[in-house]
């Protein structure tokens, strides 16, 4: 990126929902990557008339990189035939649909308007990995959210009753594995499944066996540890029983065990939990045969209740590929369809399941559970409920368009029910729901509730001055346009421009340019004394526990982390350090 | 029925990625259209032209076609590949995914054929006159479905995994296979084999059949072949009678979902050795089946590779 770069978007339909913008016609100017007042008559001009302009969008939930998709793509080579993507001057190759190649998904994401995106689960010990692909991973933001959930030191410290040791340890192994936010994968239940196949925690007071903890202890435990920290991001939680008939009253019960505890950060988030793919936890029924929706009820406690936000995690018909590191939950999945499988742990950390998936429109729980994902859309603020499939366990990233036209218009929404199994509107209310976003709320629930979150909304997801310039621009025009009687499907799956730190990277659909982007780290600053402590312990239990010697886990940050944004955290202020200015501190 | 001749200029090791090479394709085309197709040769493209002199009488409808690949065609892989129609000759040797994916239409090669034959094909006939290497009537790595119907009839010898993930149609293998014929056969899918067959037949298959004329060698007690039902005489097996006595025995008797439901017929005059108390059959020489070195074509590639390497 040239430093003397100045973009004006002319005569746009802007919708930048953290402003209260909705559908206005003004100008957005551009200077350095930023977004600025005004800009000189020299400035390139992008004319923007009759075409919508919104903040680039923000993937908060998906697999992209690390040890589960890399093993996904060994596993799955036919994938890689269902398309490919020739090489341009400024691309490189790259294919594959459930399970692309690195770089591919940069620049599919880049093209459906996508500016940031979120890994969702890597293991500390296999975050080189995560980070090595990043590296590679063109045009978007990204950040990498750590696997706490089952890790035995979080265990021992809860069960010791040590919180100030179990803070001074989240901080420590996101500082040093490069993470940015805390995921809990089925809290404990994970742990239990290494020591026997058929164990799981099956709520939220069930121990986990060997160390005595509940998940309602972990999640509480890492809740506080987190806004102790006052990480930009609240914990990211994947609850338990994920993908068993009946299982919202357990989600019910977990998501109100942080109710109460506040907000440490000023990173602009009002949640303290982030629940992910909701839909697969929002199950009711005692066993498939009496298998139904209770969006519902998800709905109506996130809607009344402020310290929670959440991702959909729609079902999409069509090939999938479920990785998760619930492996009991794969373990189940497996037993029922004898697909191939790679089930796995890491150590004393995590779990990891992998298994291929057709979702087919004949199946009775298949449509059951498309039709739950929309439901919760549908019912849920979209302030605190955004669009994701969990790419690619419900679906597949390039097929969010087909989600936003559901959202969109009532009637592709029916057809595509009725041309599904019974089920889809029998057990669910999803015939009932008349409601349809606007163009506004379709914004909220992929730019500014997402940007909002994940605590990156102070210097991106809107336009205010000084903001980073992600800019997409779509060749809609939603005030003219019906978009209930023709969603255009078409023109939602590619952007007009997509723009990144002022540097236009889409147009038309082709990629023209993909500079590397950093990699955000969240560093949390916590009382020295407490962390050598901490880290001596670690030092102890790691040659008991680990095949890797504790200085080999640590992730060099020259080596690995030499591109990244750095994300200060001292006593809940979060300070932004671009790599660029590093590089000048060091050079000082 | 209108003719195109493609005669193969010169032999490459680099092979040549010849999807368009249909009748589907060339149908509605000049000579001079057919003559400028694109192919990709590892990462370059080159013209049907440079490869290929073409000649004949080009045709509207894909069904009146006929495409002949006169003469040797080593290393151009994936000729007729999702033809729905017309017919294809091969004069010669060909390379790997001949008839992949095909609807219909009819696939003659009199030479050999590479691996990968009928790869997921669906309908239509492929005979080859020569042998086949592995993977007949199978499917690519990864993908869980391989050949749903049609016809493959070889008349040699085949390698291993012959009908891999097969969920029907018909394989008709005149002379001896490799191992683990009908792995995975998952649906109605029916493997004749004259010749002797290598060990591990129907080695997960959750239904189909499959059947042997010859020889069924053992190599583990792991599948059901303990399970023997009966002595069925003439089967009546993809639209023929087979005549002769066999022994009706089950496949695979570990995979758990469809346990035990493929059935595997083999002859009762050369199988005393699967009765229980048989002893282990020791392979004797002519037993064996196909070796690679029996595929002249693949011995002047060593060759070629050989001198050329030497060369550096």
């Amino acid at each position: 990126m040239t430093t003397e770069t100045e973009l004006l978007i002319k005569n746009g339909i802007v919708y930048d929902p953290i402003n209260n913008v909705d559908g206005e016609v003004r100008d957005i100017c551009i200077r350095d990557g930023k977004i600025v007042d005004s800009v000189s008559a020299e400035a390139k001009v992008i004319d923007a008339t009759g075409k919508a302009v919104t903040p680039g969008k923000v993937e908060c939930h998906s697999h992209m990189v690390g040890i589960t998709p890399t093993s996904a793509r060994i596993m799955r080579p036919e994938d890689i035939r269902t398309r490919v993507s020739a090489s341009t001057d400024v691309r490189r190759a790259g294919g594959g649909r459930t399970v692309p190649n690195t770089w591919e998904l940069g620049y599919e994401y880049a093209k459906l308007g996508f500016t940031r995106a979120y890994e969702a689960a890597v293991t500390p010990l296999y975050s080189k990995e995560a980070i090595l692909e990043f590296n590679q991973y063109p045009i978007l933001n990204k950040g990498i959210f750590t696997l706490f959930g089952n890790n035995w030191f979080v265990m021992d410290y809860l069960k010791s009753k040590e919180q100030d040791k179990l803070t001074a340890f989240v901080s420590f192994l996101l500082k040093t594995t490069g993470g940015y936010a805390v995921k809990l994968v089925n809290p404990g239940g994970n742990e239990a499944y290494k020591w026997n196949a058929e164990w799981n925690c099956h709520h939220a007071d069930d121990p986990v066996p060997h160390f005595g903890v509940t998940p309602r202890e972990i999640i509480k435990g890492l809740c506080i540890a987190n806004e102790e920290l006052g990480l930009p991001h609240s914990i990211h939680l994947h609850t338990n029983m994920l993908g068993v008939p009946g299982n919202y009253e357990v989600t019910l019960d977990e998501l109100n065990i942080t109710k109460g505890i506040a907000v440490g950060s000023d990173s602009g988030r009002v949640q303290n939990t982030h629940i992910t793919h909701v839909q697969f936890n929002s199950f009711g029924g005692d066993e498939w045969r009496t298998f139904n929706s209770k969006a519902d009820e998800i709905a109506k406690y996130i809607n009344q209740n402020d310290h929670v936000t959440a991702d959909s995690g729609n079902v999409i018909y069509g090939d999938a590929t479920t990785m998760t590191a619930d492996s009991p939950a794969e373990w189940a999945l497996y037993k029922m369809t004898h697909n191939k499988l790679i089930s796995n742990d890491t150590e004393a950390e995590d779990g990891v399941g992998i298994i291929p998936f057709l979702y087919s429109k004949k199946s009775p729980v298949h449509s059951v559970m498309w039709a739950i994902g929309l439901e919760l859309l549908l019912l849920t603020d979209p302030w605190k409920m955004f669009v994701t499939t969990d790419h690619p366990n419900g679906g597949v990233f390039l097929d969010y368009p087909l989600i936003y036209s559901w959202l969109l218009s009532k009637k592709t929404r029916m057809e595509e029910a009725e041309s599904s199994h019974g089920w889809a509107l029998k057990r669910t209310g999803l015939g009932g729901i008349d409601k349809e976003y606007s163009f506004y709320e379709l914004v909220i629930a992929t730019v500014a509730g997402p940007a909002r979150s994940l605590g990156v909304a102070k210097r991106e997801g809107h336009f205010s001055n000084g903001a980073a310039a992600n800019v997409a621009i779509w060749d809609i025009n939603p005030l003219e346009d019906d978009l209930s009687r023709d969603p255009q499907v078409d023109k939602l799956a590619t952007t007009a421009y997509t723009i990144k730190n002022g540097e236009i990277v889409v147009k038309d659909g082709t990629v023209v340019s993909a500079p590397m982007t950093p990699l955000d780290v969240a560093h949390a600053h916590v009382d020295y004394e407490i962390q050598r402590t901490v880290e001596e312990e670690l030092k102890t239990k790691f040659k008991r526990y680990y095949t890797v010697q504790f200085e080999n886990y640590i992730v060099d940050p020259d080596l690995y982390l030499a591109k990244s944004d750095r994300i200060d955290v001292v006593s809940g202020k979060v300070h932004f350090i671009p790599y660029a200015t590093q590089t000048e501190e060091a050079v000082k | 029925m209108n003719e195109i001749v493609l005669k193969p200029k010169d032999h490459t090791r680099i092979s040549l990625e010849a999807e368009v090479i249909t009748p589907d394709s060339f149908a509605g085309k000049s000579l001079d259209e057919i003559e400028n197709m694109m192919l990709y040769q590892g990462n370059r493209s080159v013209r049907l032209k440079e490869r290929f002199d073409v000649s004949g009488s080009p045709c509207d409808t894909a069904a009146d076609l006929r495409i002949i690949i006169d003469g040797d065609a080593p290393r151009t892989k994936r000729v007729g590949e999702k033809m729905s129609c017309g017919e294809i000759v091969v004069r010669g040797n060909i390379d790997m995914h001949v008839g992949a994916e095909m609807t219909g239409g009819k696939i003659t090669v009199e030479g050999n054929a590479d691996n990968f034959v009928g790869r997921e094909m669906v309908g239509g006939l492929i005979h080859i006159k020569g042998n086949a290497l592995d993977y007949v009537g199978g499917t690519a790595r990864g993908k869980m479905e391989g050949m749903r119907g049609g016809e493959i009839i070889v008349d040699g010898d085949a390698g291993d995994h012959v009908g891999n993930f097969m969920y029907g149609g018909v394989i008709k293998i005149r002379g001896n296979v490799g191992q683990s014929a009908g792995q995975h056969m998952r649906g109605k899918g029916t493997i004749i084999i004259g010749g002797n067959s290598w060990s591990r037949v129907g080695c997960e298959a959750a239904d189909g059949t499959i059947l042997v004329k010859g020889k069924v060698h053992l190599s583990t007690a792991s599948l059901g072949y303990g399970c023997i039902g009966q002595v069925v005489k003439d089967p009546e097996l993809g639209g023929d009678v087979i005549e002769g006595e066999f022994y009706e025995l089950r496949a695979d008797m570990g995979y758990e979902p469809k346990c035990g439901i493929a059935k595997v017929y083999a002859s009762v005059g050369l199988n005393e050795h699967i009765l229980p108390g048989g002893r282990t059959s020791v392979p004797r020489k002519g037993d064996m089946p196909v070796n690679r070195d029996m595929l002249p074509y693949l011995k002047i590639y060593h060759e070629e590779m050989i001198v050329k390497g030497g060369k550096k």
